[in-house]
């Protein structure tokens, strides 16, 4: 990867609510849906991101700018150590957020296809349904009402996979 | 105009086309496109939308639940209409007997979801059973055999006994296995003529008695490998075997043996670039040529005194060194430590009672210019400790950071003792601090730099 010469250039970002970012564009990089845009030079002026807006966007930059900027695997097994180990304090900080974020950060990755992203944000959600019931899952994914089973398709459900509920 | 684009994009069925172009016209709208299963879809209103993750794509559901055991994720059909099949899509199998009151259950249930299970793509399955039930060969042979229909990549199977299917010998889509039995006695089914994993670049296997040419097969049947992990349970083999594996990087060896050694394993794997050694080292491995090597990391006790210095030889080009056995000090004065002329980081585990320690006549060569960082653990601060550290110390030039860690057992006066006398001790690197970790087991361990 060459540093120097990205290191200068900037890519401005703007959200579904008009607000822009700029950012240099190894930042941007770290998405692979823009790094295709910038590869087939498309990505000449402002990039508009109409479905996300500024709060997802600028954690999105905040996780991209920690990412670009760690080291990567390097010569020197020391550093290497002490930027894993920084980095893995950095994504659980980052996911301590509310569900409803998350949700729109796992949208948004997923959209900007940053897979790293994408992988935090499931594990995050794994981690926090684990070992809850149906009721507590529902309510943590804030599951709408409209799309619950009705008794009956509930239990024909429960009948139909009897084998996993042992 | 908009309309007959909104009409064509909701004409037919959704693609990613349709999609992406949905969210790039209307998502400042607010509303969204809501998939109920794979053929009808409605456009809600933000007032009326359903939750977030639920209008995720398919993929994205189906990576969330592929972190999950599989039972768990089959048990998410009833949250809601979405989630109802969506569990039929896992990309992962964590199919494990532990999560099952009942082994019958957990039999139903394997059979259950290799059965209803579609993927797009398998990554992984893996299959673990418990060692004391008692599972019939041909069961777990049947499982595998369809776990291979779908072109799995990853195979991680733990199971009391087991008879490979031949299919599995010349699977193209496998690129990692992992097969640990705890029956004594591993066999290749007569049927298995030739073996050929041409994508293999996982292997981790055990080994426990005669006959190992059928395991050793397997290992010669993986062209491209690259990590191997084997564990020897069991020896009383008398054929010497020669491994030419020039693309192996990094090699697990874990022996356990009582019986007598009596024939030699040629390891001649010039590319290897990390190797780990536990459990007990015997004169049964001999290793060649390991000019490539970067980082060792060896916890193995071992039967001679002499094997051990023959296995740092061994390993004496690496950058990195890491051992943690207590008994890495000599017990006699004469010892031949070999060069380290790479050595940038060592850890090494406070020396046993028995050790000795006596500065070697000849500095090793990384110690003026290369060693840089050095982690001593579970030291109990004993005269051969101090009298090494002392060595390390004055003679490094270059190094940066020395950790000494306390052993758990030090009380709070013998870790005082240990924290004065390592601070007489005179540095030759200027620029060299210690980091000084007392015992883990206290309240608030001491913890600081000086």
């Amino acid at each position: 990867m060459s540093t120097s010469s990205s290191s200068s250039k900037k890519i401005v970002l703007k959200s579904a609510d008009n607000e822009t970012f700029e950012i240099d564009e190894i930042v941007a990089l770290e998405s692979q849906a823009i790094k295709n845009m910038i590869e087939d030079e498309c990505a000449d002026n402002v990039i508009p991101l109409g479905n996300i807006d500024s709060k997802t966007l600028s954690k999105i930059i905040e996780y991209c700018k920690k990412h670009a900027e760690s080291p990567k695997k390097d010569d020197n097994a020391d550093i290497d150590e002490k930027a894993v180990e920084d980095l893995k304090s950095f994504d659980a900080e980052f996911a301590k957020v509310d569900m409803p974020l998350i949700q729109d950060i796992l949208m948004a990755a997923n959209f900007l296809n940053i897979d790293n992203l994408i992988g935090l944000m499931c594990r995050t959600i794994a981690d926090r349904i684990k070992g809850k019931t149906p009721e507590e899952i529902r309510k943590i994914l804030n599951i709408n009402k409209n799309d619950l089973l009705s008794p009956e398709q509930e239990a024909k459900a429960r009948e139909e996979n009897s084998w996993a509920f042992d | 105009m908009a309309m007959r684009i909104l009409g064509w994009i909701l004409d037919d069925e959704p693609n990613p086309v349709r999609v992406l172009l949905y969210y790039l016209l209307f998502s400042e709208s607010k509303s969204l496109l809501v998939f109920r299963d794979s053929k009808s879809y409605e456009i809600s209103s933000h007032a009326d939308h359903l939750d977030r993750l639920s209008s995720l794509p398919e993929e994205l559901i189906s990576h969330l639940l592929s972190l999950m055991q599989t039972k768990v994720a089959v048990q998410t059909c009833i949250l809601s209409k979405r989630w109802r099949h969506s569990w039929t899509l896992v990309h992962n199998l964590e199919l494990n007997c532990d999560d099952f009151y009942l082994f019958t259950s957990f039999l139903k249930f394997v059979d259950q979801v290799l059965a209803l299970f579609k993927p797009f793509q398998v990554n992984k399955i893996r299959m673990h059973v418990f060692s004391f039930r008692i599972i019939p060969k041909s069961i777990v042979s049947k499982w595998i055999s369809k776990a291979l229909t779908f072109d799995v990549c990853e195979l991680d199977i733990k199971v009391p006994d087991v008879e490979l299917p031949s299919r599995l010998f010349t699977c193209k889509s496998l690129t990692k296995f992992r097969l640990h039995h705890t029956s004594l006695y591993f066999s290749l089914s007569d049927c298995v003529s030739s073996i050929n994993l041409p994508n293999l670049i996982t292997l981790d296997i055990n080994v426990a008695y005669t006959p190992l040419n059928d395991a050793f097969k397997l290992i010669q049947g993986c062209p491209i490998l690259v990590n191997l992990s084997l564990k020897i349970k069991g020896w009383n083999d008398k054929e010497d075997y020669t491994f030419n594996i020039p693309t192996l990087k990094r090699l697990k060896l874990s022996t356990f043996s009582s019986s007598r050694m009596v024939n030699k394993v040629i390891l001649n794997v010039p590319n290897l670039e990390c190797l780990i050694v536990d459990g007990v080292w015997f004169s049964l491995f001999i290793i060649e040529d390991l000019s490539s090597l970067v980082e060792a990391n060896v916890s193995c006790r071992v039967s001679h005194e002499y094997l051990w210095f023959e296995l740092l030889k061994v390993i004496s080009k690496a950058k990195f060194l890491s051992l943690t056995t207590k008994c890495w000090m000599s017990l006699n004065d004469q010892c031949q430590w070999p060069e380290f002329p790479n050595l940038k980081r060592l850890e090494l585990q406070g020396c046993a009672k028995a050790g000795r320690w006596v500065d070697p006549l000849a500095i090793p060569t990384c110690m003026p210019m290369k060693l840089k960082t050095m982690r001593y653990s579970k030291t109990k601060g004993n005269i051969n400790d101090i009298q090494f550290l002392k060595f390390i110390l004055s003679n490094s030039k270059a190094l940066k950071t020395l950790t000494v860690e306390c052993d758990a057992t030090l009380s709070s006066e013998e870790e005082k003792q240990l924290l004065a006398e390592l601070s007489t001790l005179y540095r030759g690197s200027r620029d060299c601090q210690i980091h000084f970790v007392g015992s883990s087991r206290r309240y608030k361990p001491r913890n600081f730099w000086f």
